[in-house]
């Protein structure tokens, strides 16, 4: 009889048991910035991103594997984002790489011009420093994006790239996002 | 007693019918690899703290591993034969001229060491019996699967799938390609689409003597010799003789492809060879399997195609070399990071 009891109440549990939706909004929580890493984008120059006084209402922040010339893509995919989020809302894009080979692919291919017109600055964790301040983003590589707001407080979150679906409703929460929503998140 | 015999017959009938076969019956060449030796290894040396993941032997004297450059500065770490020394490292990795960001294929010509860097798009060699020499960077504008290279000045490459060629050669001075040949079949008259050629993608290996390479599947359990004088090929069928079992998708940049599947089965993983012999390491494991593009089994053909022997290992090799006069197989064992000898005799 305990044994059935048992059994139905597993039944239940597991039944009612629903998967976290990766495009929600997350519990609040803030995305912490590592004190020593290199800013990185040959083309606009160092001083186009200042941490913690960007001037920008909403920052997103992703992880990507920057350790071979194909996971580079996804800075390609990145960069059309941008270009569709930014026509919409003032949003700064924040990539924070990872590889273990000191970012040498990287650099080359800017270098060489094989990586043009991207327009925001890369976030170079030569330690992984990054993800393991922001456990929110379950490791290098998972995919997954956060927007913020300037306080750098996660509004939004999921993985854009990966997602048809998700990567139009965080352009939707980019397009929507206003200032009366500023003010209520503050 | 007469029930008795025939309940015998029957169970003997029912063993030999339904055991599993170790050999293809259907004209595949294990059949005629009536020469099975079991390799009885040493061990050579470690590695110790690096991860290999290749093997080459320079001049029969010295061992090449190359490491995983993750763990490495290098690309390479050298190890005498004679006395299980440590040579000088080769290929920084790094940007700078003369480093290497990342390579498919590389190998040795002449005493070179050389890679061929996909990042960079160049062919990068290195004079092993030069220390002070800087590497020098030739440019290779197009990306092939696999390369070989003949000298300073040409190289061969396979798995150009904008080409309608299996083979083609590249004049390193100048970048451009100079000969094709080897069609892929035209299917109705059209070019065969790329998704195509890439299920037969192969290793290639060139014989040291340059007049003919192999072509090893990766997905389809054959080879393919070509005559590079008379432009002609040969394909010969390996040890279970199947199929390449991918999928087709379309890649990041438009480009059809073809990918793995549940069911794909790797089929050649390394190739090597000596003027006399072509070896080939065989995998025939999933791709899901925790080491997929290693194997148990070294599988001999002469450059006429004709099976010569096997050798069968205790357990996966990652990669292997042999030397030139055929008579010892070392073996990359990454499980315990060991470098171990084996006496062949395969000599002619």
């Amino acid at each position: 009889m305990n044994n059935k009891l048992i059994f139905i109440i597993l039944l239940i549990f597991f039944s009612c048991r629903q998967d976290r939706e990766p495009d929600k909004a997350t519990p609040a929580s803030f995305v912490r910035l590592p004190g020593d890493f290199e800013i990185y984008n040959s083309e606009l120059g160092k001083k186009s991103f200042i941490p913690g006084n960007t001037g920008y209402s909403l920052k997103l922040f992703t992880t990507i594997n920057v350790s071979c010339a194909t996971c580079l893509l996804n800075l390609e995919k990145w960069k059309l984002f941008y270009k569709e989020a930014t026509k919409c809302n003032k949003i700064l894009l924040v990539p924070v790489c990872y590889t273990k080979d000191n970012f040498e692919i990287l650099k080359f291919l800017f270098e060489e011009k094989k990586i043009s017109g991207i327009e925001f600055p890369l976030l170079l964790d030569s330690v992984g420093t990054f993800t393991e301040m922001n456990k929110q983003f379950g490791g290098e590589t998972s995919g997954m994006s956060v927007i913020t707001n300037a306080a750098n407080k996660i509004l939004f979150s999921g993985n854009p790239m990966d997602s048809e679906t998700v990567r139009k409703r965080f352009l939707e929460f980019i397009c929507n996002f206003s200032a009366q929503d500023l003010l209520n998140e503050n | 007693m007469k029930q008795i015999s025939i309940l015998f017959t029957i169970s003997i009938l029912f063993y030999f019918s339904c055991k599993p076969r170790s050999f293809n019956q259907t004209g595949t060449a294990n059949e005629y690899f009536t020469i099975v030796t079991v390799a009885e290894e040493t061990p050579l040396f470690s590695t110790s703290n690096i991860i290999g993941t290749g093997l080459l032997i320079v001049g029969d004297s010295v061992l090449l591993v190359r490491t995983d450059g993750i763990n490495a500065m290098t690309h390479f770490a050298g190890w005498r034969v004679s006395d299980q020394q440590k040579t000088r490292p080769y290929f920084s990795i790094g940007r700078a001229p003369g480093k290497s960001l990342g390579f498919l294929s590389y190998g040795i010509y002449e005493n070179k060491l050389w890679v061929n860097d996909i990042v960079k798009n160049r062919v990068i060699i290195s004079n092993i019996a030069e220390p002070d020499s800087p590497n020098v960077e030739k440019s290779c504008p197009i990306f092939y699967y696999w390369t070989q290279l003949q000298n300073d000045s040409i190289l061969v490459g396979s798995g150009n799938y904008d080409s309608d060629y299996k083979i083609e050669l590249l004049n390193l001075h100048t970048g451009k390609v100079f000969r094709q040949m080897i069609p892929y079949s035209s299917v109705n008259n059209k070019s065969m689409p790329r998704e195509k050629k890439m299920a037969y993608e192969s290793f290639l290996y060139m014989r040291p003597q340059n007049d003919k390479c192999v072509l090893a599947r990766r997905y389809a359990d054959e080879i393919e010799i070509v005559d590079l004088k008379n432009q002609t090929a040969k394909i010969v069928k390996g040890p279970e003789g199947f199929l390449p079992d991918v999928m087709e998708a379309k890649g990041n940049d438009g480009k059809m492809l073809s990918t793995r599947n549940d069911d794909t089965r790797y089929a050649f993983v390394k190739v090597k060879g000596t003027n006399e012999f072509i070896y080939l390491l065989y995998s025939g494991y999933n791709h899901y399997s925790a080491h997929f593009d290693y194997g148990n089994s070294i599988f001999v053909y002469d450059w006429d195609g004709n099976p010569v022997s096997k050798l069968s290992f205790a357990g996966d090799v990652a990669d292997f070399a042999v030397t030139t006069d055929n008579r010892i197989v070392y073996a990359l064992r990454t499980k315990d990071n060991t470098v171990t000898k084996t006496i062949i005799n395969l000599a002619k």
